[in-house]
């Protein structure tokens, strides 16, 4: 069977599960944690091979390196700060792909948790705003309206 | 296509709201279990528990905060959805008293008009417009 990045994704979501059905950090749901985070780091050497340049492999892969805490948050904040700017070019390229802007809200979020002085915690939180209202942009003005209205009124209830 | 733009607001935006809560929940219950374990294997007061209580504090602030807009999301989804029933009850309440008016009508103009046959009985129209909801 031919090798893709694909696959190796999969393989790594796969063992991602197995280490969600674990419910424990024990040695054993640590192993599986790992496995994942490997694969998706193969499926992201194999994606760069193929001249692709999609962030999702890496983003997971630095997700789960963050959980198992093998690697300094020097050496993943270094991994993590340049990816920012690819997948901002992914978005802009491709706006209409709401995942893109998930991909952007989630490398933010993966440098705020490893504390980069460069990211706010108003950025993530307006960048996921902007990935989950994405589509209210698109919608009509009497919606948009309507739902800032009703949001600003929670916000200010809250 | 007002239908369309309302599928585009609120269904798209609701599934990917749960994919990012999901994923955020994961990674915070992770790292909980993480510093749990280093709690129990008398770590607490090591730089990596330190360290891990940090991240965890991070992301709970981000997921705090993603948490409660895809509640109120939720929400407006579910007024939405009550506005909807209810504007559909009165158009169907609206088009049953139209009915009954016209089949009064029939029955009057039928009893009065007994002997004119082939005589054609008045059309209801019902109204088939879109429903317009509005928040």
């Amino acid at each position: 069977m031919e090798v893709s990045d694909e696959r190796l994704a999969l393989l790594g979501s796969a063992y991602k599960r197995l280490f969600m059905l674990q419910n424990s950090f024990f040695p054993k749901a640590r192993e599986y944690l790992k496995k994942a985070a490997e694969y998706y780091h193969k499926a992201d050497a194999e994606q760069k091979k193929r001249n692709g340049d999609g962030c999702y492999a890496i983003l997971n892969a630095l997700s789960l390196d963050l959980l198992l805490g093998e690697s300094s948050s020097e050496q993943l904040l270094a991994e993590a700060a340049p990816l920012s700017s690819t997948a901002l070019e992914q978005q802009a390229h491709a706006p209409a792909d709401v995942w893109l802007w998930v991909q952007v809200a989630d490398i933010l979020c993966i440098r705020y948790t490893l504390d980069d002085p460069e990211v706010l915690l108003e950025g993530v939180t307006s960048q996921y705003v902007m990935s989950t209202r994405k589509f209210v942009v698109n919608a009509s003005s009497h919606v948009r309206f309507a739902i800032d209205a009703k949001v600003s009124s929670c916000t200010s209830l809250g | 296509m007002q239908r369309y733009r309302r599928a585009l607001v609120l269904g798209s935006s609701d599934r990917v709201k749960r994919s990012i809560e999901d994923q955020l929940h994961f990674m915070a219950k992770t790292l909980d279990m993480r510093r749990q374990q280093l709690a129990e294997d008398d770590k607490a007061s090591s730089p990596e528990y330190k360290k891990l209580a940090v991240q965890l504090k991070r992301l709970k602030q981000v997921l705090k905060f993603v948490t409660e807009q895809g509640k109120l999301s939720r929400s407006i989804t579910k007024s939405m959805t009550q506005r909807r029933g209810l504007a559909q009850r009165q158009q169907q309440e609206q088009l049953e008293k139209a009915k009954n008016a016209n089949t009064d009508k029939e029955t009057k103009s039928n009893g009065n008009q007994s002997s004119t046959s082939g005589a054609k009985s008045p059309k209801i129209k019902e109204k088939k417009s879109g429903i317009c909801v509005l928040m």
